[in-house]
């Protein structure tokens, strides 16, 4: 073997889409060019946003420090406990049929997810499309097969239930389907209850399992218990289950990397076995990885879930930012409609969350990129967020410019 | 209440269909062996004994048994708590100063290391940030599995038990070499050598910088010049394992040695590469905080570019980015000289604590029937005893001393209030 040989085949990989567009931005010289591409939520004023409870969080923790030590491998007990009531209300936290695992965020609950669910021979995956962008690499690095529905139908602007229904339908027994319970990333198109209700009676006649995705909880309603109104059905309905949780966006951790994943057992009470199984092998595989969740996260979001005046606080937070994010959806269909732009906008306000999957085709995009300085990715998806006062209007005459000029 | 019985069965039963598959699913799921180390934990707490003492923990503890923040950690944190207005993502393998903290102190030796120097001025360091010590150790597994020609790593025996169960869950085979020998308590340096040398060629070869986890028995300088030759001959890539750094001598400069030698050996083109995982676990204790990183020096700056490529697509899907409370405060320690040298001087006074209270241990422990000089010889937190596992058992039932079986007690667990009390345990337990 020569020694120059180590990693010759290796090849250099490619970035993320969005990489680009950021960089892009960065060196556009333009004094009103505009950024709505990454998925973090911006202050009115543009800035990044401490949410007033996590710095009141902070502040406590600082002054009551339970220092460094290592935690537990399971995750800091009040941060797991806490974070299952946040998904399946008080009462279902409790029954005994949940293992929860302290993860690395959002991602490194679906990786723990996908690990899992392998060890319990469920392989084959089905997401509907359009999707977040890490899902696919994610699911194949478990070694997971990744088939495709549509989600969203660019025509009607909403989703694509049919799809949906067909591909529930035509799946194998023990697929996995991958579901966002809130909040849909990138389209803002979530399914009704009437229809989430529909696919947990397939699900369960069919002996599919579900696979909830939840890292926007409170974005759609203002309302956490609201917007977990999937799970908690699909829960009540006896489905086992896992559901993957980030606290990154409705607490606004992003890098701190709080979140968890929740494996539901139905069987749990009945057989308590079952479930010390399920959650020794959550630790088992977090222990080959990380070994530890970390802790500062972990104990802010724990303090906020478990201190009643912090829990007030944030439950106002998150009402607040839904209630601007759901003003700046109403006011771009108010100046649309004013400027008479063609087309029909209201998928801006029927859709939830951070995001409005604008219907912009790449064209679209690359001009109001290039002519008008207005970043957003390549499939037309916008950050509502950063969206305020003093660009909105720019933002609303740049788009019916371009839509104008490609009609 | 009767009916409520029969609907809450009737409900039960009209589930039964859909959860039977998933009922077996999970059921096929083996119970996970416990963690040995926790095993010993819990026990240590339902025992009700007053002068019970824990050696199982892997943590540092002050003369009264308590967990310690560094003064110059808490310091830092200060500063972060006024300081710090957002807490945005960082990049999927941490931040630039961060890495750029790692490559200067460790790589450079804070501008004391030519080579080191010339490595990183030639662009042939790719650090990142990662999940502590395992998180490292786990990326440089998944990308060893695929892309290093190699699928089998040398792990000294005995070693961590988790770097078997990383190594072994990533794909990768282990394989034993000779390091220590239980029946003289010391180095087994001779069966070492041949052992590394019988290895299979082009093997990956782990190599624990300092404080040797768990015997705290390091190899001297002109011993680790023997096993690089070997490794050169046998084209092995050295992957250094550095949990410790500081612990050895009290001054993280003077531990990494190997570092250094392995840096002359690159830059003179005798080893193309390597890589070293560490943490600020054990010298900054930010344990929970998980604040470490993995470093490869690589052949070129080309292939550093490809490499870091791959290592940011690898960790993408695992857990996209790394948390930052822990990072940042390495980094308000870096950016200021004296917080800078209060941390030195608190881990030095950390392990200065270690060191004399394992010399009082030694002291206080029964001679005439057994040889203890080899707790002089060992470096860091842990006293591999050498005691037998059916005399740690008696040291737990008998006197509530709770160790791991492989005769490991972690020098943190003792003090000055406890110290008579475990030397008679382990004297009486030896005197039979």
């Amino acid at each position: 073997m020569t020694v120059t040989s180590y990693y010759s085949n290796l090849p250099e990989a490619e970035y993320d889409p969005i990489v680009k567009i950021m960089s892009q931005y960065a060196s556009d010289p333009s004094p009103s060019k505009i950024d709505l591409t990454i998925g973090v939520y911006k202050a009115e004023n543009g800035d990044s946003y401490l949410f007033p409870s996590v710095a009141k969080a902070k502040k406590w923790l600082h002054a009551n420090d339970p220092g460094h030590n290592y935690t537990n491998m399971a995750g800091i007990p009040e941060f797991t406990a806490g974070a299952r009531e946040v998904i399946f209300g008080k009462k279902s936290a409790i029954q005994g049929k949940i293992a929860s695992l302290q993860t690395i965020s959002g991602t490194g609950a679906c990786h723990m997810a996908s690990l899992f669910l392998g060890e319990c021979g469920l392989n084959n995956y089905y997401i509907g499309t359009p999707f977040w962008s890490n899902y696919q690499p994610m699911l194949e690095h478990a070694g997971a097969k990744v088939n495709h529905f549509r989600h969203y139908n660019p025509e009607t602007r909403e989703v694509d239930f049919e799809s949906t229904v067909r591909a529930l339908n035509e799946a194998p027994k023990d697929s996995v389907f991958l579901f966002q319970a809130c909040c849909h990333n990138p389209t803002g198109a979530d399914y009704s209850k009437k229809q989430w209700t529909q696919i947990a009676d397939i699900m369960k006649e069919r002996e599919l399992f579900p696979f909830f995705d939840i890292a926007y909880q409170g974005f759609s309603s203002g309302d956490k218990d609201e917007d977990a109104w999937a799970i908690r059905h699909f829960y009540e309905k006896g489905l086992n289950l896992l559901a993957c949780q980030s606290f990154s966006k409705n607490m606004g951790l992003y890098s701190e990397r709080a979140g968890c994943l929740h494996v539901v057992v139905q069987e749990g009470v009945e057989n308590p076995d079952t479930l010390d199984r399920v959650q020794g092998m959550l630790v088992t595989f977090f222990r080959m990885e990380c070994s530890f969740g970390p802790a500062f996260g972990a104990r802010i979001a724990a303090a906020l879930m478990n201190k009643p005046e912090l829990k007030e606080e944030w439950d106002q937070d998150v009402a607040q930012i839904t209630e601007r994010l759901q003003n700046l959806r109403k006011s771009v269909l108010q100046k649309l409609t004013a400027m008479d732009t063609p087309g029909n906008w209201d998928h801006v306000i029927k859709q939830n969350g951070l995001f409005w999957y604008t219907g912009l085709n790449e064209e679209q995009v690359s001009r109001i990129t290039k002519q008008e300085h207005v970043y957003m990715t390549f499939a037309g998806r916008v950050n509502i967020a950063s969206l305020n006062e003093s660009n909105i209007d720019q933002f609303c005459r740049s788009l019916d410019k371009i839509v104008r000029e490609t009609k | 209440m009767l009916s409520r019985t029969v609907q809450k069965n009737l409900f039960k039963r009209s589930n039964a269909v859909s959860s039977v598959r998933f009922i077996s699913a999970f059921s096929e799921i083996p119970l996970a062996p416990p963690d040995k180390i926790l095993g010993i934990a819990e026990a240590y707490n339902k025992d009700s004994n007053p002068q019970k003492i824990n050696l199982g923990v892997g943590a540092y503890r002050d003369d009264t048994g308590r967990p310690i923040i560094f003064p110059s950690v808490k310091k830092a944190e200060e500063k972060l708590l006024t300081a710090e207005t957002e807490k945005e993502y960082t990049g999927i393998i941490g931040n630039k100063n961060f890495q750029n903290i790692i490559k200067n102190f460790i790589f450079n030796n804070s501008g004391k290391d030519v080579n080191g120097e010339k490595l990183i001025k030639d662009g042939r360091i790719v650090s990142s940030q990662t999940i502590s010590g395992t998180g490292s150790l786990r990326v440089i597994a998944d990308f060893l599995n695929r892309f290093y020609n190699t699928k089998h790593i040398l792990v000294p025996k005995p070693t961590w038990a988790n770097h078997i169960a990383v190594f072994n869950d990533a794909g990768i085979t282990s394989e034993f070499y000779s390091y220590y020998d239980t029946s003289v308590n010391g180095l087994d340096f001779e069966n070492l050598k041949s052992s590394l040398q019988n290895a299979q060629e082009g093997s990956i070869v782990l190599l624990h910088a300092c404080c040797h986890n768990p015997t705290g028995m390091d190899l001297t300088a002109e011993q680790w010049d023997e096993v690089l030759a070997i490794v050169q001959e046998k084209s092995f890539y050295p992957l250094v394992d550095m949990a410790y750094q500081g612990f050895a001598s009290g001054d993280p400069y003077k531990d990494i040695s190997l570092i250094r030698r392995l840096n002359e050996l690159v830059v003179a083109g005798n080893i193309p590469s390597y890589a070293l995982c560490q943490s600020f676990a054990k010298n900054m204790g930010l344990y929970g905080e998980r604040t470490g990183s993995i470093s490869i020096v690589t052949e070129s700056q080309e292939a550093s570019t490809r490499i870091e490529s791959q290592l940011k697509k690898l960790i993408r899907p695992m857990y996209s980015s790394p948390p930052i409370h822990g990072s940042k405060i390495v980094e308000q320690i870096f950016a200021d000289e004296s917080l800078f040298q209060s941390w030195l001087s608190d881990l030095n006074s950390v392990v200065g604590r270690l060191n004399s209270i394992r010399t009082k241990f030694y002291e206080k422990l029964d001679k005439t029937n057994y040889n203890w000089e080899h707790l002089n010889k060992q470096r860091g937190m842990f006293v591999y005893t050498g005691l037998t596992k059916e005399q740690v058992i008696e040291l737990r039932e008998k006197y509530s001393v709770y160790a791991t079986e492989d005769g490991r007690f972690s020098i943190s667990g003792i003090n000055e209030s406890n110290v008579d009390y475990l030397a008679d345990a382990v004297n009486k337990v030896i005197a039979k």
